[in-house]
């Protein structure tokens, strides 16, 4: 009888052990015939699966409902036995009590739930009729809100834990898209208030026009007509031009603003509205509408409203953006005369300045405005290294003083009246007192080919001064090309020797009409200052030309664990050797190609296995080495999903050591020993109260 | 126990009482009392069950009240395909539902015109049982823990509202006519009234104490029963459980106080003497901290106590202390029972939203094809 009892025992903990689904047959008919024999072992049997079931294991309890869902469906005896602790079972297997939750690992607790339930459904179909307690837990578990009776209906696994992470993630998705439609009701009337703000600001200081845009519109010529042809013809005859002249203007859709004294105000409120709506309000917007259109369930007319928004802010934003402010440009001489002027430019030394920007680049620097480049950086750099008489910018140096030297003589004072000229036209203030809306024409000002001139150059009436000046630019540029050094190479190749760089220094530049300021002395600039210039000579930026191009395939070579390799190597594998061609189930679909594989298996003569096998017969050892990585399988627990390793996730390893008793002391006793410093810094030298 | 033709004969020979026969069929039904598997409730609540009460007068109308305040009656005797339907209810938050959880219910003892019912919203209220219309409220200033109609005057009810004190309330006039103060250093969570004696009542609180009060005495209790009868000069120090009391109940004669606590111990006290009886009925598990309902069956031999313990329902010999049997068959902690003298069945309700009905159908026993068949072996050939 205690063997049968002991035998019984040792069955079930091998049927319940063996963490697969199924159930093994054989055992099973096992238990079934030993169990069959008598009353008394169908309690014992009731007694050692309930045991089970209490165990921390969900796989454990999962094979032992599959056993009792077994005897149940045979033996009348086993079902009283069980419907008399069903409220037992139930918490073990459903979860019915909240305090008592099912044990890891998780996905088998749900499928044992659902397994349970699905039993109990198919007992209560068969033997409601014999059982009450039967239908009383089937009503029970109808009414219990915490599990889903229907659930079980489904097939057993996948879906149930779908079901619940969806409704879960709804309620989730709702929950955030409520929040951010809450925020967006709390930041909306700060929004749409500085965006009325701004197109009110807008409205003030285009007053004369409605819409810009539009007022560009309708300024554009339109399309010559048949009879507009005449008129025109007769228009430009007027103007002493030529009958077929055209002349292709490119037109800007852009709006200056010049800044005044009257607008200023206006100007600076816009310019920080602007701020806020390209910083703050936009992204903030766009952010909200980009996760909203992530989410389900927030209410359409909020998205709506959003979406309304974030068009007005852009529409806003483009329109500010072809609005160009400017500010006017005030000269040193501003206000004095014109002989003054000169006086003043030829006293500085600009010139000499001019002859340091690269004869490329000269022709336009020459038409611009002066003061703007007084602060270009590049240049800086330049003159530095001019102090500097072995650097190659100072023989660069020379050179060009040697070249301006030749070209100033003939230059003359054309050049300079010109840019005098320019500069005073600029800088005249505009008499209108709203702000004036300049349609760009710098298309003749500039040199650059933006005009073309067909079909020979005509000079226009208002830039003949000018277009003399272009064709001497230009003459000059080729003479300039024809002198001008080759660059051989880079700057960082330059100094790649130099262990000290002392002209490489950035300097912060100097708001100076005539930028002839000293960089400061050495030991004044920054360290940081100085790294960054050295950076700056040091190092050398190459774009890549090419596209990148996504390595479409992978390597896809057999896996021991059964998956293919998913490495995505252009060419060759690190772990798998040149990528071949492969079929569905990682084999290579040519044959010879996966032999030319180094193999790993280098085997050495003593490790021949028929050698080893004559060995192992003649001392009778087992000579097989373990493998190497593995340890042997803890052999009680054979079967089971181990549950402590899922608890050893990276959280859990930085707990065990943030949490570490000595660790925890150490940080106690630093923060200990910095109060007391404190302390002592404070009342270490009172002594009379202590 | 002998056997029923030998009784019989017995009887008919004059050898022992009609009423002796009768208490002893009673009794052998008592003892083979278990799930009725012919009939059952209709199944109503959506929420816990707290109370529970039959209608005094025939033992007809189920009275049952839950947690979210809905209250519902079921006509026990009328079956329609086994089940006994519901005749009435109030659902949760209807317009004259309780707001909270209701505790106590019972039936006017007198007739099923109208109960009382009291909540956890510090109210009692008269309920006209036809109308389904609440026709008198009183509001306390706690939560109304317990009431009890007394069975001689009709028209007291006594209340346990969570304070140190118990009150009575007068029906006739509707107001609060006494304040049962003094005794208890705890709150008072339990009270009842004896049976027989008119100004007899017992309160018992938080703080183990039980104390027997005449209404009529100006000067305090009566008595406060303790444990050990130590001869304590201080009355203040008895305690008649170590914990809370959960459950009061007198006997039908009134003689005898049975008493469950949170101690896990139920105890039988005599009334008269105020003194233990020391019936040892072992430990007796206590779940509910709240309150539950215990029921005494004292129409056979020997009277039968069923009391609530976690999920089942301990049936226990009071004169004996022995334990009958464990009934198990509720799926969540059990809050009520409810015995019914008329026909011997017992009623019990309990967190798992089912009033589930005990009785003896071993007469009944028809041995029914359909489910000789459900409950049969079904061991397959191949099982060998």
């Amino acid at each position: 009888m205690a063997e049968e009892r002991a035998g019984l025992g040792s069955l079930i903990e091998e049927l319940t052990t063996t963490g697969r689904k199924e159930l093994d047959k054989n055992k099973m008919k096992e238990l079934k015939t030993l169990v069959k024999s008598s009353d008394d072992s169908l309690q014992q049997a009731c007694y050692l699966l309930m045991t089970q079931l209490e165990k921390d294991h969900a796989e454990i309890r999962r094979s032992a409902v599959s056993i009792i869902n077994e005897l149940f469906n045979r033996s009348h005896v086993f079902r009283t036995l069980l419907l008399d602790q069903f409220q037992i079972f139930l918490e073990h297997t459903v979860e019915t009590n909240p305090d008592n939750p099912l044990p890891k690992p998780v996905p088998v607790a749900r499928e044992l739930k659902a397994l349970t339930l699905r039993f109990v459904k198919e007992w209560h179909a068969k033997f409601h009729r014999g059982y009450k307690s039967l239908s009383i837990a089937v009503n029970y578990l109808k009414n219990l809100k915490r599990l889903d009776w229907n659930q079980s209906n489904e097939t057993v696994g996948n879906p149930a834990p779908a079901v619940h992470s969806n409704e879960y993630m709804q309620r989730m998705q709702k929950e955030r898209a409520q929040n951010i439609c809450d925020q967006f009701d709390e930041n909306r009337d700060t929004m749409e208030g500085s965006l009325t703000e701004l197109e009110n600001s807008l409205q003030l200081l285009l007053s004369s026009v409605a819409d810009p845009l539009n007022f560009l519109n309708s300024t554009d010529p339109d399309q010559p007509g048949p009879s507009r042809v005449q008129d025109r013809d007769e228009r430009l005859r007027a103007h002493g031009l030529v009958k077929n002249y055209s002349l292709t203007v490119e037109i800007r859709p852009e709006i200056k603003i010049v800044e005044t004294s009257d607008n200023a105000d206006l100007v600076s409120n816009l310019k920080e509205l602007r701020k806020v709506l390209k910083d703050n309000h936009l992204p903030q917007v766009q952010k909200w509408l980009k996760s909203l259109s992530k989410l389900h369930g927030a209410p359409p007319e909020q998205i709506r409203r959003l979406i309304d928004l974030k068009e007005r802010m852009e529409r806003l934003d483009t329109k500010l953006d072809d609005l160009k402010i400017e500010i006017p440009i005030r000269t040193e001489g501003q206000g004095g005369d014109s002989s003054d002027d000169e006086s003043d430019f030829e006293e500085v030394e600009e010139k000499l300045l001019e002859d340091h920007i690269p004869p490329v680049l000269r022709a336009e620097y020459g038409l611009e405005p002066l003061p703007e480049k007084t602060s270009s950086k590049p240049k800086r750099n330049v003159m530095e290294e001019e102090i500097d008489p072995t650097s190659r910018a100072a023989q660069y140096k020379r050179l060009v003083e040697r070249f301006s030297r030749q070209a100033k003589r003939k230059k003359g004072e054309d050049t300079k009246n010109a840019i005098f000229k320019k500069i005073r036209k600029e800088s005249t203030p505009t008499e209108a007192p709203q702000a004036n809306i300049v349609k760009k024409e710098h298309e003749f000002k500039k040199p650059e080919p933006k005009v073309l001139k067909e079909p020979k150059p005509v000079e226009p009436v208002a830039g003949t001064s000018k277009g003399n000046r272009d064709a001497h630019v230009s003459s000059r540029k080729e003479e300039l090309l024809k002198k001008a050094p080759k660059r051989n190479f880079d700057l960082d190749l330059y100094h790649w020797e130099d262990e000290k760089l002392e002209t490489a220094v950035q300097v912060i530049p100097i708001e100076s009409p005539n930028g002839y300021l000293k960089p400061r002395d050495d030991d004044q600039v920054n360290e940081i200052q100085k790294r960054i210039g050295e950076a700056m000579v040091r190092e050398r930026k190459i774009d890549f030309s090419g596209t990148f191009e996504a390595v479409k395939w992978s390597c896809r070579a057999p896996l021991p664990s059964g998956k293919l390799c998913p490495r995505k190597d252009r060419f060759k594998c690190p772990f798998h050797g040149k990528i071949i061609a492969r079929d569905e189930s990682g084999r290579a679909s040519n044959p010879d190609e996966e032999h030319l594989q180094p193999s790993t298996s280098s085997q050495l003569d003593w490790q021949d296995p028929g050698l080893l096998r004559d060995i192992e017969a003649e001392i009778g050892i087992d000579l097989t080495m373990p493998k190497k990585g593995q340890r042997k399988k803890k052999k009680d627990k054979e079967g089971l999903s181990d549950i402590k390793k899922a608890e050893n996730t990276t959280r859990r390893r930085l707990e065990k050591r943030v949490f570490e008793k000595a660790s925890v002391r150490r940080v106690a006793s630093a923060l200990d020993a910095l109060d007391s410093r404190k302390y002592d810094d404070k009342f270490g030298d009172q002594w009379n109260y202590s | 126990m002998t056997s029923l033709p030998l009784m019989l004969d017995q009887l008919r020979s004059g050898c022992i009482k009609g009423i002796s026969f009768s208490r002893a069929r009673v009794t052998e039904r008592q003892q083979s009392i278990e799930i009725s598997k012919t009939s059952d409730l209709e199944a109503c609540h959506k929420f816990p069950i707290n109370a529970l009460c039959l209608d005094p007068v025939e033992g007809r109308f189920l009275l049952s009240g839950g947690i979210a305040g809905q209250i519902f009656v079921h006509d026990t005797f009328e079956q329609s395909e086994g089940t006994l339907p519901v005749v009435a209810k109030i659902p949760h938050g209807t317009r004259y539902a309780h707001k909270y959880s209701v505790e106590t219910v019972q039936w006017f003892p007198a007739d099923t015109g109208t109960f009382t019912s009291s909540s956890m919203d510090k109210t009692l209220k008269l309920w006209d049982a036809n109308r389904l219309k609440p026709v008198f409220l009183a509001r306390f200033n706690g939560q109304v823990y317990k009431h009890h109609q007394s069975r001689v005057n009709c028209n007291l009810v006594l209340l346990a509202t969570d304070e140190s004190h118990a009150q009575i309330l007068d029906l006739n006039t509707s107001s609060k006519t006494h304040m049962l103060s003094g005794a208890h250093t705890g709150k008072v969570r339990q009270c009842i009234w004896s049976p027989v004696v008119e100004h007899l009542c017992v309160t018992g609180g938080t703080d183990g104490r039980v104390c027997i009060w005449d209404v009529r005495y100006t000067r305090g209790h009566l008595a406060a029963l303790d444990t050990d009868h130590t001869n304590q000069k201080k009355a203040n120090h008895h305690r008649a459980h170590h914990d809370r009391i959960v459950s009061m109940e007198f006997s039908s004669d009134g003689l005898e106080l049975l008493t469950y606590g949170l101690d896990h111990t139920v105890r039988i006290w005599d009334v008269a003497l105020a003194k233990n009886r020391r019936i040892n009925f072992g430990r007796i598990s206590c779940a509910s901290v709240k309150g539950v309902q215990i029921a005494l069956a004292d129409d056979g031999t020997t009277p039968v106590l069923f009391v609530p313990s976690g999920q089942s329902i301990r049936m226990c010999d009071t004169t004996t202390g022995v334990r009958l049997k464990n009934l198990r068959a509720h799926l969540d902690s059990v809050s009520a029972v409810v015995y019914c003298n008329h026909t011997k069945r017992l009623f019990s309700a309990g967190a798992d939203r089912s009033i589930l009905l005990w009785c003896s159908e071993a007469e009944l026993e028809e041995d029914s094809k359909a489910k000789s068949e459900a409950i049969a072996d079904r061991w397959s050939d191949s099982d060998d």
